[in-house]
């Protein structure tokens, strides 16, 4: 693909969203998001010949953002990954009509391990199909599948605990 | 789609960057030297037109030293921060391959396949 | 000239030919064609002074006092869509130059079932130090070869244990050399 200034600008825009939402999404870190997005569009800028269709520039940003944050994560904390089932859980207990509800979920999901909580916000976030994130993370399928289901199951224990209630 | 789903995808929907943010980018790759600059349409010349050409460059020409001082401080910071970047990229992708290396080691029960090969 | 004598000139001699610089060839530039996405990275000696200047946050001392050592960091990543893409024969021509009596292969593991190698060298200096580390990693989708060209203490990089995801590595001392016999 090639494109001018113009045309870069706008493709900047059009995406801008997705891939600082990954990266914030993970990382819950506003300005770190910033910076890792604004260092993937430079380097999209470099690969753009190599990169044949819109789908294959949402392919490559995807992925490359997926791995820049999940590489930031293990650089600045420094902490080993934890099995699923000792993740810590939130101290807040909100009301089922409190905003914070949706905050308390986010904490849940920042508390899973690296590439677990990875999958989650690519499907979750993106909609993407098992398979798609797959190629994404460089996984097979079913180990996706394997871990995404596994990390709702937790999620789904440790919210219920939370709300005092069951969560279908 | 369950309440687990529909709760995860309230939570995680997408997010913008702060204002500003396309902008930011086209202006840091500007300070590193990318040309993202549209190309702009030849004016029709006139008398007056060509006199205010020549005032402004004038002026251009004198505000040029100082600016190009802050332009080359400037650069070398953009070229500082994005080599930094690089070496911490770098340092990252060694530690993975290093880890790598360590695991398949340790896979083949720790038979040193050359001398040395401790990880 | 007695034998000793000799064995020690063409030592000299062969060391003396093999370029101290590693090439990071051709072929491997033409594998970017090929790949889905692509790591880059030179880093020579005026690079890495400029980066060092500017990592001055606490989280970045070890590694700033380690870069400032270095004279050039280099990486070639390739990922690939499909398995294939690449050959050992693109490999080669960066192997080859490690066959140097320069550099030392420390470690080489090589699983055919995943089809995943890795291979990790350091090169010595005149006084036994280690002053280079090159590590070849292969997969059947990625490849990626890493030179880190300048002093590399072994405590600098046991301390880089868990930093930047350098794990903890353990360099054995080297055996002294038996004392040759007398003529």
């Amino acid at each position: 693909m090639t494109l001018n200034g113009a045309g870069f600008a706008e493709l900047v825009r059009e995406h801008q969203s997705m891939v600082f939402s990954i990266a914030y999404r993970f990382l819950r870190d506003r300005a770190v998001a910033e910076e890792l997005a604004q260092d993937v569009f430079l380097k999209l800028y470099g690969e753009l010949p190599r990169l044949q269709s819109p789908d294959h520039v949402k392919f490559w940003l995807r992925k490359v953002i997926s791995h820049r944050a999940m590489d930031h994560a293990r650089s600045a904390h420094r902490r080993h990954e934890v099995a699923l089932d000792e993740i810590r859980e939130p101290a807040a207990c909100p009301s089922r009509r409190d905003p914070l509800l949706e905050a308390s979920v986010r904490k849940l999901v920042a508390s899973l391990p690296h590439q677990a909580r990875m999958i989650v916000v690519l499907r979750y976030q993106e909609d993407m199909e098992p398979h798609e994130i797959g190629k994404v993370l460089g996984l097979p399928t079913a180990t996706v599948k394997s871990r995404l289901h596994r990390s709702l199951a937790v999620l789904r224990g440790k919210a219920e605990r939370l709300m005092g209630e069951p969560i279908r | 789609m369950n309440q687990m789903d529909e709760k995860l995808k309230r939570a995680l929907r997408r997010r913008n960057p702060s204002t500003g943010f396309a902008d930011r980018l086209l202006a840091r790759m500007a300070v590193d030297g990318i040309d993202m600059t549209p190309r702009i349409e030849r004016p029709k010349w006139s008398w007056p037109t060509l006199r205010w050409a020549a005032i402004v460059t004038v002026i251009a020409i004198t505000v040029t030293g100082i600016s190009y001082r802050v332009h080359v401080h400037r650069s070398q910071e953009a070229e500082a921060r994005i080599a930094k970047q690089q070496v911490m990229l770098a340092l990252r992708i060694t530690g993975a391959k290093l880890r790598i290396a360590r695991d398949k080691v340790k896979a083949v029960g720790g038979e040193q396949t050359t001398p040395g090969d401790t990880l | 000239m007695n034998r000793i004598g000799v064995s020690l000139a063409l030592l000299i001699l062969t060391a003396g030919a093999w370029p101290q610089q590693l090439k990071m060839p051709v072929n491997l530039d033409r594998l970017a064609a090929k790949a889905s996405e692509t790591t880059d990275i030179t880093l020579n000696g005026r690079m890495l002074q400029l980066a060092a200047k500017f990592m001055n946050d606490r989280d970045d001392a070890e590694a700033r006092s380690l870069v400032k050592k270095l004279r050039g960091i280099y990486v070639r990543s390739f990922q690939f869509e499909d398995e294939g893409e690449y050959s050992d024969s693109d490999i080669e021509s960066v192997r080859s130059q490690l066959r140097s009596p320069l550099w030392e292969k420390i470690v080489g593991v090589r699983s055919k079932r995943e089809g995943e190698n890795a291979e990790i060298y350091f090169k010595g200096d005149a006084s036994n130090q280690i002053d280079g580390l090159v590590i070849i990693a292969a997969d059947p989708k990625e490849l990626t070869i890493i030179h880190i060209d300048g002093p590399l203490d072994p405590s600098d990089l046991e301390k880089l244990g868990g930093d930047f995801g350098v794990p903890r590595v353990h360099i054995p001392a080297k055996p002294k050399p038996a004392k040759a016999d007398a003529p």
